[in-house]
Parts: C-alpha cells; structure tokens; sequence
C-alpha cells in the first residue's frame, strides 16, 4: 500500500464534522463578546511611574512569605500579560501561590516622545528607578531579578552593571550567542542596514515586528493555526482562550528607534555579549561582572530564541552558581502551558529558597 | 513479508480508492444543498459578515483565519479531485500541491500566501510598507525612461536631481525584490520536494496516513522544513538585507520630498520632528536626574512618598529583610554570607571562574522539572 489510507467514508466525516463546527463556531462567537475576553489573572498595584514606565505589585490571595521580592523585567515587544495571561495561565499567580512577592516593569506603550530613549534610560533609567524603589520599599539592598527573552538581555546588562542591586538573577529565553546557525531571526537581521530602518521610520512599529515573528513559521502560524482553531470552535472556553492568545500576539507596541538601533546592531549583528560585552549610556556591560547565583531557563523547542543561543550563558557569566533548566516546550509555551504552570514556578521558587 | 513500495509506486494506489472516494465526496456535498461547492467556506464567511464591525467583534482574528481555512479547503478538494477525477492517471502530490496553491509563481506561491496571511487588519509588514508610499512613487515612474541620466541644470537643477535619485532608487529596487522572490520560490519548490519525500515515508506498514487533515499536517510540516532551509541560508540572509534596505532608501527619498513640499507651507517634516523629540529626550533624563539628586540632598522631599510606598508594600507583608538587609549607614551594605562575597568578587572584576559542569539539565532528563533543576546545580557545584 501507499501512504495514503484514507477511507472514503471517514473523510466525508472530516468535511461533515469541518462544516458543523464552524456552523457550532458562528454561534459561539456571535455570543462571544471581544471585550469580554479578559486577561491579566491577577490583581496588581501601582507602586511607582516614570515617564510611560509602570512597577506593578502582584497581590495574592494570601500575603507573600518570601523576604525578598522578585522583579520581572519584560521584553519590549508584545505585552507583559503574557504571565498572568488568565486563571489557570499564569506563571505570577503560582508564583505567588509559592509565596514569593511579584514585581513587573511594564515598559507601556512607546510613541514618537520616544523616538531617542535608547537602552541607557531603559537600564541605568527606568530599570534602575525602579528596582531602587523595591529595594527601598523593602529596606534591602539586592533583589531578585527575572528576565524574559529581551527582558533578559535587559537584566544581563543591568546585574552586570549593578551587580550589589541583585541577588539572585532568573532569565527565561534570553539569548546572548545572536550567531548560531539555527537562528533565523538574526540571519535575516545580518544584512539589514538598521541605520537606515531606524533614520527611515524612527520608531519601528510593532506590527512590522510581529509580521517578521509570524514569518518566522509562516505555515504554522498563519494557516494552521486556524485550521486548529476550527477542531475548537464548539468550545466557547477553548474559543476564548484561543482569542485571549491572539489578543496577545497582535498586542505588540512600536519599538522606540535609538533602543531598537543599539539592540540590533550590538546584539543581533555584532554579537557583542559573546564577545566581552558593551556599553550602556556610560556604563561597562561585562557579563564577567555577573557574580551573582543565576537560573537560567530556556525552551527546547523555542524558535525565536533556539536554544543554543542562551545555552552559551554558562561560559560567559562570572558566576559560580549557574543553574540551567531546559523546559520541554516552545517560546510561549514556558509560560502559558499547562506544563509550564506545574513546572516552572515551583522550580524557581525552589532555586530560590535554596539561596536564601 | 510486506514488501514495501518503490519510489512513486505507491502513487497507482490513490486510483483504487478515488472514484469510490469521489462518489461519497459528491453524495456529502450534496447534504449541504446545491450550489455549495464549499461549505466549510461559506460558514467561515458567513462567521466573517456577521461579526463584521460589530461591537465587539471579532473580525481581524477571522480575517486572518479565512486564508489558512481557504488554503485547508482548497487543499481538501484538490486532493479529492486527485482521487477522483483523474481516474485511470497516477497520484500526483506535485499536481495537489499546484491545485491547492494555484501554481507556483512568484505571485501564487504556497510561502508568500502565507506571509501575506499575517497581514490582517492592522497588520503591517514590508510589503506594505512600500504599498503605503506607491502614490508618491507613481508619478516618478513616468520619469523613468525619460531623463533619468541626463545631466541636470539650470534654475530647478536640485529637483531634477532628487526625482533623479527617487526614480534610480526605484530601479534598484526591482532587483532585490526579484531576488526575494526567487528565495521564496525556492522555499516553495524544497517544501514540494519535502512533502514527497514524507510521503513515502508514510508507505510504511502502520505509518500511513488516514485522514485528510493527516495529510494536510503533513504538507505543513514539510513548507516548514522546506521554507526554514532557505530561510537560514546565506542567500536568503542577502536577498531579505538587500529587499529591506532597497524599500527603506526609496521610502527615505519619499519622506524627504514631501517634507521638502510640506515645509514649503510651513509645516514640520521629520527632520523638524526628530530635533524636537531629541531635545524632548534629553529634557527628560535631565529632569529624571535632577529628582533624584533633589531627593538625595534634601530626603525630606521625597521621605513621603517612600513612608508611603513601605506603608503600601507591608500592606502585602512587613519586609523581614532577612535577604541583604539594607545598611542604614554610610558605607557600603553590610551584606551577608555569600552575597558578600559575590559582590566582593563582582568588586574585582572576576576575570576567571571554576570550572563549569558541561552537564546540562538536557542530559539529565528523567526527573521532575525541580529534580532536573537541583540535579544541574549540584553538578556545577562539583565542578
């Protein structure tokens, strides 16, 4: 026999079972209000602003336990949301159920005001404010810093910088080797007059950004996707998580242009933290200078970030206490997936009580 | 012993099934009524007008569905017709693939189909970066041919220049796109390659596929193979820096020109624009650094706001500060345990550091999440 066994009657089925559930869909989601589907599992605080910068305090249900807090740096495309996207999503809630104490810097919305903030206000600015309010808040000196995808280049140069101000660092998908051959992001980027991008269109808009993302899988992330979403169609449940993820995924600010100029060209294409690191503002980034304990988290399967290009973090921090978990999942999976809940923040919680 | 089929031999098997496949294909649609070709389709349309600039709709998420439900649709029949249809002719996983996707040319191509899928409402990419200046560029276009070396003199000679430049940049431009647009083609053609490839590794006892969207995923496991190859070759790296930077200097030109127009009525261009939101940059650090040197000499000033802030962050729980306590005197902080001594060692500018385990948690795999976790930090220690 061939490859092909398909039995005429089921495959009528297939196409029987297509044209009821999206009649079922139509229903669905004609009951299904947009602004209903809501994301953000958790009650937060405003602790402090500068300029379109937010520190957020994450409430639980019970008071934290843990004596120092933990501050979670996002990247600055797509929205922080993403880890406390819902109830039974939410890497801050469990981490709060652990008993430690949340923190995020919500980077907002850039417009042209921020044209030229370049990666000296994001690190020795904004970062640094608002870790210092933490640390004041709490009446200590260091705290404990976690650093997602870009937010973890970000945390990278800032415990590189301020190394007295953490006490123990966490990067999640964070890459600093932005050359190894399975990257295809940093391929494309190699060739790209980013001078010229940046002169030409100031900041980059976040819609230019996810397309590059989505095109990164096109098939699966632009056609698949939703020929799955057809399987859930009858499930106003699964139908609204299906939104709330899509909400996300589209939700991606403007990358203000001096901070996109100076990311890509000392990152993606000059591969600077590999190579001894780099200037921030008028700061040394010496990832040598990265003496504290560090987690290091990254996704088998992650195609934004591959593995190999934040496995090499081992060799280049100062640390004697490296810790490196691989997760069994993709980028976005480390975070919204059911795995992920059940695994993620009861190993960092672990990671950190055993260094307290 | 099952012998297996050699090369495309298998293809003669899809006959055996195709007219009895295609009778039950015809009897189904019949179901729906006549005149509907498509049904699955003209639900997801139907989906589309009904929440189409409703309030609270869900219409760019549909918009963006409708292409990968098209492309599923098309994909479905074509391979009916391949079962049905071309009865009496082999199976041809080539011909299905240019059914489905209307052939393989630049402009109906599997690849390029599905990165213009991203591009909903609101969405934007390269391409339609460059749709956005095209009635600038049109009236340049007529230039083209005539006069675009000559030399340029007289009172308007500096305009003549700068069309002279938008319509070269123009040019340029086709040569890059050209070049991405064979890339992509490549792509097409290395994931048709894939897919049969696949396929005959599905002739396998046990390993066949039974169902359409089996087959389907199957072909979408293959663009992947087939696009990310070419994706991460150094030709695709040239030709997506060349494209990028060819649209980029033609829009650069635009923006220049109309502000060179729109200055003419007194109105701010971009260079205009940039100047003042760098001096607004600027403003900022300088008031940012100015409150924090005001709140160092005169702590009075901002001694509310942080009472405040304690009083709010010990609503949650009163900070035991058993981390690195913060040293209230001048000096550095009294810290702790190892703390001290990382920060001591961050101090000297830790040029060397032990020797690192090369285990990884990757080689441990078994043990929970935590187990894998613990099992790696020991090992480095060891080391």
């Amino acid at each position: 026999m061939g490859p092909i066994r398909i039995n005429p009657e089921a495959a009528l089925m297939e196409v029987q079972t297509l044209g009821r559930k999206l009649a079922a869909g139509t229903q669905v989601l004609r009951n299904l209000d947009a602004k209903t589907v809501h994301y953000g599992a958790t009650d937060k605080e405003e602790i402090f602003r500068i300029d379109k910068v937010v520190l957020y305090r994450f409430r639980g249900k019970q008071p934290p336990t843990a004596e120092v807090p933990i501050v979670v740096t996002y990247a600055l495309v797509n929205r922080p949301y993403m880890i406390d996207l819902q109830d039974d999503r939410s890497i801050v809630r469990n981490l709060l159920e652990q008993g430690e104490d949340v923190y995020l810097i919500d980077w907002g919305y850039v417009d042209a005001a921020d044209r030229f903030l370049a990666m000296d206000d994001y690190i020795n600015r904004y970062m640094r404010r608002c870790i210092d309010v933490v640390r004041d808040a709490h009446d200590l000196d260091a705290v404990n810093l976690l650093g997602i995808c870009q937010g973890g280049v970000f945390s990278l140069c800032f415990a590189s910088i301020y190394p007295e101000k953490v006490q123990n660092l966490i990067t999640m998908v964070t890459p600093v080797d932005f050359h190894t051959p399975d990257n295809m992001l940093s391929n494309w980027t190699q060739g790209v007059d980013v001078d010229l991008a940046v002169d030409t269109l100031g900041n980059i808009p976040g819609d230019l950004m996810n397309s590059s993302y989505l095109s990164l899988k096109p098939f699966r992330l632009n056609l698949q996707k939703y020929v799955g979403l057809v399987d859930i169609l009858d499930d106003p449940v699964e139908v609204e998580n299906f939104l709330r993820m899509e909400k996300w995924i589209f939700d991606s600010p403007d990358q203000a242009g001096e901070t996109f100029r100076q990311f890509n060209k000392e990152f993606y294409q000059e591969n600077r933290m590999m190579r001894g690191g780099t200037m921030v503002g008028n700061k040394r980034v010496d990832p040598r200078n990265i003496t504290m304990p560090v987690l290091n988290i990254y996704a088998e399967q992650d195609h934004l970030v591959p593995p190999s290009s934040s496995k090499p973090m081992r060799g280049i921090v100062g640390t004697d206490d490296y810790s490196e978990l691989a997760f069994k999942g993709g980028h976005i999976g480390l975070y919204v997936s059911g795995r992920a809940q059940r695994e993620v923040p009861s190993a960092i919680h672990q990671w950190l009580k055993e260094r307290t | 012993m099952v012998r297996q089929p050699q090369g495309t031999e298998w293809m003669g098997d899809w006959n055996a099934i195709g007219e009895q496949f295609w009778t039950a294909w015809q009897k189904g649609v019949g179901q729906y009524g006549a005149g509907v070709g498509n049904p699955a389709m003209e639900q997801w349309q139907r989906i589309i007008e009904q929440t189409r600039g409703a309030e609270g709709g869900h219409g760019e998420m549909l918009e963006r569905g409708m292409e990968g439900l098209r492309q599923y649709v098309d994909f479905m029949q074509n391979a009916l017709q391949q079962f049905g249809a071309q009865s009496g002719t082999a199976f041809d996983p080539t011909q299905l693939m240019r059914g489905a996707f209307r052939g393989f040319d630049v402009r109906q191509n599997p690849v390029l189909s599905a990165l213009r899928a991203s591009a909903g409402q609101g969405a934007l990419n390269v391409d339609q970066l460059l749709d956005g200046v095209k009635q600038f560029t049109e009236p340049f276009r007529q230039q083209i041919a005539s006069g675009m070396s000559m030399p340029a003199f007289g009172e308007h000679r500096e305009v003549i220049e700068r069309n002279q430049a938008l319509a070269s940049a123009l040019m340029e431009l086709q040569e890059p796109m050209a070049l991405y647009q064979g890339e992509m083609l490549r792509a097409a053609r290395r994931g048709l390659e894939i897919f049969e490839l696949k396929l005959a590794e599905r002739a396998e006892p046990g390993r066949e596929l039974s169902s359409m969207r089996a087959l389907y995923d199957l072909w979408i496991d293959a663009a992947e193979e087939g696009y990310a190859e070419v994706a991460l070759s150094p030709g695709f790296r040239k030709a997506y820096g060349a494209m990028a930077n060819a649209q980029m200097r033609v829009r650069q030109l635009i923006q220049q020109q109309v502000e060179r127009s729109t200055a003419a009525f007194g109105m701010p261009g971009r260079t205009e624009m940039d100047s003042v939101l760098r001096q607004l940059a600027d403003m900022r650090r300088r008031l940012g650094d100015a409150e924090e040197q005001l709140g160092e000499l005169l702590p009075s000033a901002t001694r509310g706001e942080k009472t405040a802030r304690r009083t709010q962050v010990k609503g949650g729980k009163g900070a035991k500060s058993a981390g690195v306590t913060k040293a209230k005197k001048a000096g550095k902080p009294a810290k702790t345990g190892s703390s001290a001594k990382r920060a001591k060692a961050a101090k000297a500018g830790k040029a060397s550091k032990p020797a690192k385990s090369s285990n990884t948690s990757k080689a441990k795999a078994g043990g929970s999440f935590a187990e894998r976790l613990a099992a790696t930090r020991s090992d480095k220690r060891r080391g």
